[in-house]
């Protein structure tokens, strides 16, 4: 299993380091009630800092998406630039998705994915996931199907992972969140703008407005995850390996979570 | 009721025979433990319960198998159709072992030695077909044949080869050692109480066995006592013990029906269960639209659960549905049929600490099987780590439920393409752990696969690699020598061809060069892989075949 460093965020305005990232906070801090821990699913120690009671909220909605303050630093360097549809997108995503599975499949709570085809499985088990607890449904199905296909993964498993590419309905949406929370299971959404619908834009033809094919989610959440920033470390021009990467990770909610913690994530090889 | 005359044919070695392997020291492996050997094998010293390392210590030759009941109980379709001539009343206790009652035939047949001789004959020559048709040669014997009372006898007159006279089983069984009945936990504790054979056992009182030994035990008694293995308190059985299911449209795939059967299954073990009853005989039965029929018994030797159940409708159809055209059916299977013909007190069972922790929960199985019933059954999938060099061929996909089978994983798998026979493990020099093991053994063991990309690995593998474009500096194409090097520095990616976006590339590795199975004219591929580092922080994975690129991967 791959170790992770993590580094204090470069301190924004008013933005703190998260807090139990790098060891213990010298400052005493106002407890916002942790959440017990049959109430969150647990995640990989690195990321415990991130989410307010140290997990994933069970019976919670979780986006995975654009950063929601926009951040002009993420804009796309260089001329000419590929088009507005691409300068949306955030590099990581993904990665921060196989790092938020790892931690409870595992120790051994099942997780399900749902209509992401692309995810490489072998980062997933390098960032420590166990493929054992992890059931993947690569095609969930048209519009009708789908959601009943997640409503019953949510009674089932402990986490799901849905990623969208027709437009969800808000009734849906609602639905699929009332039905996470009365089952104490994480409904974890993939939505708009990740490379994975611009890929799909390329596929499906439409290259002029390739962010369109992933949906967003309409409904309520409780934790929005972002990926703010991304480099790549250790390759060269012409010579060297992808080695390294570091990700800053944020997530904002609503409640404890109020306040956007940020982490800085550096995944090694 | 004294116990049936009962007819059992034993084929030795099966698992050998069905792999093409017989008459070569051979094993076969489950979780690293040899768990069947072969004659030539066993006369090196190979015994069961070694680990692979120890077992090709003894026999440097040793060709090792995965354990494969499919593969065997395909493979021994043919002899039970062979055996079928003599009466349909067959019942199967695993590939190899097959069991019919003895009275009717035996005087149809002119008499139990008549019957024996004929049956023997015919097995012999079904065995040799079956073994030529996989490959290898016929064991010597090809099949032993017995007669006793009772399938337990029987069993054992079959591994000596005799004929067992009506009433004579339990003098006969009184020298047998106790390990014979299959409990190695009690056959150790009688060891060390000083009773070393049946006889001894037989002796002991059996109320007393019976409180010292639990019902487990009491069963072992009867069978040392040349009894039945009838169960020892049946209560009211249910009424109806068969489930049925018609099916519109008729389905011609083993795995469709094995999923029909998990249906069936849970239903029948659902019935049992309010009687504190659990089977151990089977009637599974098959009908297709021509009104072709297959009905076989299955006795576990175990109560069966739901989910063994379904391995032998498996099995069974399986056989049947890719067996030999002559008694393979013409037309789909239109009716599924699973009765319990035997039932024993359920004692439930323990599960073992530390294997139930990852162990899908009943309600983790329900549930995936309902998303199964709405997307159907290969569309809930889980993952299995495999060798390969791409980042989508390290992974291969099995649908829930279903044994991780090796040759799936291969057909997946382009770089490992499977060549007829079994050839296709010795062809990359080492014979590699199933899946199942790989992955329970957590990653690490899968082994060594030279050339592969490095860790980390990309996040997003495309499921079709998208059409692009990598221009030089100049704006020609770059390509990839034969000596593998770029023709020009890789500059701008252009996506999609011929596409007006182009982005500059900040940082590149490689091209990796990946000559796979050149020796094979059909399945030989020649790529070269590049990553790409992009101006707007994105990284990807290029590859090259046949001029053209494609973005295979994106390290997101």
């Amino acid at each position: 299993m791959a170790t992770y460093a993590l580094a204090g965020t470069p301190s924004a305005a008013g933005v703190r380091p998260a807090a139990g990232i790098a060891g213990p906070d010298p400052r005493p801090r106002p407890v916002t009630g942790p959440l017990p821990a049959e109430r969150v699913l647990p995640v990989l120690p690195e990321l415990t800092g991130l989410f307010p009671g140290g997990g994933l909220p069970r019976g919670g909605t979780v986006l995975l998406g654009p950063a929601a303050v926009p951040d002009t630093r993420l804009g796309p360097r260089g001329t000419p630039g590929p088009g507005p549809a691409l300068a949306n997108r955030r590099p990581g995503l993904t990665s921060l998705l196989l790092l938020l599975l790892a931690g409870p499949s595992s120790l051994g709570h099942w997780c399900a994915v749902t209509g992401l085809p692309e995810l490489g499985l072998v980062a997933a088990a390098e960032l420590g996931a166990d493929l054992d607890c992890l059931v993947i449904i690569p095609n969930p199905g048209g519009e009708g199907r789908w959601q009943s296909v997640v409503a019953t993964l949510l009674e089932t498993v402990d986490l799901v992972c849905l990623a969208p590419d027709t437009p969800v309905r808000p009734v849906d949406a609602r639905r699929l969140a009332a039905r996470a929370r009365e089952r104490c299971s994480t409904l974890l959404v993939l939505d708009a703008c990740t490379p994975t619908g611009v890929a799909r834009g390329f596929l499906s033809g439409d290259p002029a407005r390739p962010g369109r094919v992933m949906a967003r989610w309409p409904g309520p959440s409780d934790l929005r995850c972002a990926v703010r920033e991304s480099s790549w470390s250790g390759l060269g021009r012409g010579h060297g390996l992808l080695s390294s990467r570091q990700l800053e990770a944020e997530v904002c909610g609503r409640g404890a979570a109020s306040r956007p913690r940020r982490g800085l994530l550096r995944l090694p090889a | 009721m004294p116990p049936v005359r009962t007819l059992v044919v034993w084929c030795p070695d099966w698992p050998f025979v069905a792999a093409g392997l017989a008459g070569r020291p051979a094993v076969v492996l489950a979780a690293n433990r040899v768990i069947a050997s072969s004659a030539p094998a066993r006369a090196e010293g190979v015994h069961l319960g070694q680990r692979r390392r120890e077992a090709q210590a003894c026999c440097p030759e040793l060709v090792v198998v995965d354990e494969d009941p499919a593969r065997d109980a395909r493979g021994f379709e043919p002899v039970v159709v062979a055996i079928a001539g003599f009466t349909p009343r067959l019942e199967l206790t695993r590939p190899g072992v097959c069991a019919l009652p003895a009275r009717a035939p035996a005087r149809y047949f002119g008499g139990e030695a008549s019957l024996v001789e004929k049956v023997r004959n015919t097995v012999a020559g079904a065995v040799m077909a079956a073994a030529g048709a996989a490959g290898g040669a016929a064991p010597e014997p090809p099949c032993r044949v017995g007669i006793a009372d009772g399938p337990f006898a029987a069993r054992l007159a079959a591994r000596e080869g005799v004929l067992v006279p009506p009433g004579e089983a339990p003098v006969w069984l009184r020298h047998f050692e106790v390990e014979v009945l299959g409990l190695p936990l009690l056959a150790d504790v009688l060891r060390r109480l000083g009773i070393r054979t049946l006889g001894a056992f037989a002796e002991l009182d059996e109320g007393a066995v019976l409180a010292r030994f639990g019902s487990e035990g009491g069963l072992a008694h009867r069978l040392a006592r040349g009894l039945d293995e009838r169960p020892l308190a049946l209560g009211d059985p249910p009424a109806d013990l068969t489930v049925c299911r018609a099916l519109d449209p008729p389905a011609d795939r083993a795995d469709a029906l094995s999923f029909v059967a998990v249906g069936l299954a849970d239903e029948l073990v659902g019935r049992l269960a309010p009687h504190g009853l659990a089977a151990t005989q089977l009637l599974v039965e098959a009908e297709t639209e021509h009104g072709e029929s297959l009905q076989r018994w299955w006795r576990g030797d175990r109560p069966f659960t739901a989910r063994a159940m379904v391995d032998r409708v498996r099995w069974q159809l399986e056989g049947w549905l890719q067996g030999p055209v002559i008694t393979a059916p013409t037309a789909g299977v239109t009716m599924l049929r699973l009765t319990v013909t035997g039932a024993v007190p359920d004692d439930g069972r323990q599960m073992d600490l530390e294997g139930s922790l990852s162990a899908p929960g009943r309600q983790v199985e329900r549930g995936l099987a309902r998303v199964q019933g709405l997307l159907g059954p290969g569309a809930v999938l889980t993952a299995v780590r495999t060798g390969g060099r791409g980042p989508g061929e390290q992974i291969c996909f099995v649908a829930w439920g279903e044994e991780p089978d090796k040759d799936l994983g291969r057909r997946a798998n382009s770089a490992k393409v499977a060549r007829p026979g079994g050839g296709d493990k010795r062809a990359f020099g080492h014979v590699h752990p199933g899946p199942r093991a790989a992955i329970a053994q957590a990653g690490p063991d899968v082994p060594p696969w030279p050339g592969h990309l490095p860790p980390p690995s990309p996040a997003l593998v495309h499921p079709v690699p998208i059409p692009v474009e990598i221009l030089g500096p100049d704006g020609a194409a770059v390509g990839v020598t034969g000596r593998g090097r770029c023709t020009a520095v890789p500059f701008r990616l252009v996506l999609p061809i011929g596409g007006s976006w182009s982005l500059g590339i900040v940082g590149w590795a490689g091209p990796w060069p990946a000559d796979e199975r050149w020796w094979d004219p059909i399945a030989a591929r020649r790529r070269a892989r590049l990553q790409v580092l992009l101006d707007d922080g994105t990284a990807h994975l290029l590859v090259l075949e046949q001029g053209l690129w494609r973005l295979e991967a994106t390290y997101d």
